[in-house]
């Protein structure tokens, strides 16, 4: 006999009801679970991705403390208080002036600035009193670097502590996003410490090594404060050559000494600045690019002083740029960069006959830190 | 070593996709049993990739050390020397007699041979 289904049996039930209930309660509860706790859990794992930053960036920075203060007693400072001084230096600031009134804000930064680096090599003197005057400017830099590490540390610690304490995702988020970055920065500071404690060039001297090669064998003489002028016939060209003061880390006062040459001077046709760029990603290391304007890095201060005259005596202003990577610029000069010094003093030649005539004044700045380049 | 841990990874994923793919169908053709033992094998297989794949430590030193090499030409015959950066070398500066014609010779370059190289992708863009 055929079982015959009952009219008032419904589709769903016994074994089957049971499991499509089970299904849609399990479904319902994940779905709650991901609501709820979903984003605590996106900031758990951020959380654990900036931690081990921050990790990193701690090691970097006691690593820096401690290059920093092996390189000072190198130097006779035996006393148990470098670590402290040290220390001190670390936790070292400078306030911006005040810009409310912007009128003569630029001079006020340039004495903040003078204030503070005499401030940094008076200390860095009292710390390492067998140091020469070069190896004061290195160790100077070296400081700066571990100075920059600590920095990083404490900033990205205070986000992350921040985001932590206040559970934000939108905290936590911008920093994570920023982190390849930061780390980025962080590792090329770190590269540099050790470039400074032994005085290596860096990347950012390709400017400074550019005017050295140009003004080498040539007599010259101190202009400004750290910086050096040489005269140099360049194809017909009456080129006056300028660079910071090597073979120290310095960067000298370029813009300074180009106003006071334009002063000196009078008829000057064409002023060429060579400086390190950043490159893009997809770009080549060394490759030569020219264009306007005053190549001059840095806080604005140099740049401000070229602009306000070359305004007033229109005499015009090109730059050759070298590329390079943000973390070639501060670690050990690469040998790519090295062979771009050659077409980099072809393309000044190529300016050169370009916009003046044989017989012009010429001022040529190789601009950057002149650590281990000299002249 | 990290290339063959990529690919071991890559194929265990695969396996584990697989593996959930066969749990499925078992479970529309009413092998229960089978999809269940298929989606553990899964989940294992893609537990295995990420074991194999997850960093190991750290990714390299934090700071590093360069290998910074000295070049010296003689001005004179153009004879050239590299070796190793010693503390007090600069660019320009006179490094002595040339060991072969005994003129002057000059520190021409202080370098670092390593960094990072252009992939074929950042080369062909």
């Amino acid at each position: 006999m055929m079982p015959v289904a009952s009219p008032l049996q419904l589709p769903l039930q016994g074994d089957n009801f049971s499991n499509l209930l089970l299904s849609v309660l399990l479904i319902l509860g994940s779905m709650a679970f991901f609501t709820l706790f979903g984003q605590r859990i996106q900031i758990w794992m951020m959380l654990r991705q900036v931690r081990s930053s921050v990790n990193k960036l701690k090691l970097m920075r006691d690593e820096g403390r401690r290059i920093a203060i092996e390189a000072l007693r190198e130097f006779g400072s035996q006393e148990s208080d470098v670590a402290e001084k040290v220390d001190r230096f670390l936790e070292h600031f400078a306030i911006e002036p005040e810009s409310m009134d912007p009128v003569g804000v630029v001079w006020k930064l340039e004495r903040i600035l003078d204030v503070r680096e005499q401030r940094f090599l008076d200390e860095v003197r009292r710390m390492a009193p067998k140091a020469s005057d070069v190896e004061v400017h290195n160790l100077e830099g070296l400081l700066e670097a571990a100075l920059a590490l600590n920095v990083l540390y404490k900033v990205v610690r205070h986000y992350y502590l921040l985001g932590r304490k206040t559970s934000s995702l939108f905290i936590i988020a911008q920093l994570q996003m920023l982190l390849p970055l930061i780390m980025k920065s962080a590792r090329a500071y770190a590269g540099a410490l050790m470039a400074f404690k032994d005085g290596q060039p860096i990347g950012d001297g390709i400017g400074a090594l550019v005017a050295a090669k140009l003004m080498h064998g040539h007599p010259f003489k101190r202009l400004v404060k750290d910086t050096i002028v040489a005269e140099v016939d360049l194809d017909g060209r009456k080129a006056y050559v300028v660079k910071a003061e090597g073979p120290g880390a310095m960067v000298g006062k370029p813009g300074e000494a180009v106003v006071k040459l334009i002063e000196e001077l009078g008829d000057v046709k064409a002023v060429i600045f060579v400086d390190a760029t950043l490159k893009l990603e997809g770009e080549r290391t060394g490759e030569v690019v020219d264009g306007i304007g005053v190549a001059i890095g840095g806080p604005g201060v140099e740049k401000f002083k070229v602009e306000e005259l070359t305004v007033k005596t229109k005499v015009p202003v090109y730059a050759v740029l070298i590329k390079e990577d943000v973390s070639e610029a501060i670690t050990p000069m690469r040998k790519a960069l090295l062979r771009s010094v050659d077409d980099a003093i072809e393309r000044i030649k190529m300016l050169l006959s370009e916009v003046t005539g044989e017989g012009d004044k010429v001022i040529i700045v190789g601009v950057g830190n002149t650590m281990g380049i000299g002249q | 070593m990290a290339s063959a841990r990529a690919i071991a990874g890559l194929a265990l994923s695969a396996l584990g996709l697989a593996l959930l793919i066969a749990a499925l169908v078992g479970v529309f053709m009413d092998h229960e049993d089978l999809a269940m033992a298929l989606f553990v094998a899964s989940l294992c297989a893609t537990a295995l990739s990420w074991l194999i794949t997850r960093p190991r430590g750290p990714a390299g030193p934090l700071i590093r050390a360069f290998t910074v090499s000295t070049e010296l030409t003689c001005v004179s015959c153009g004879f050239k020397e590299i070796r190793e950066f010693s503390k007090g070398d600069y660019i320009l500066k006179p490094a002595g007699k040339c060991p072969r014609c005994g003129g002057e010779r000059l520190i021409t370059s202080i370098f670092r041979e390593e960094g990072e190289k252009p992939t074929s992708e950042e080369e062909s863009l």
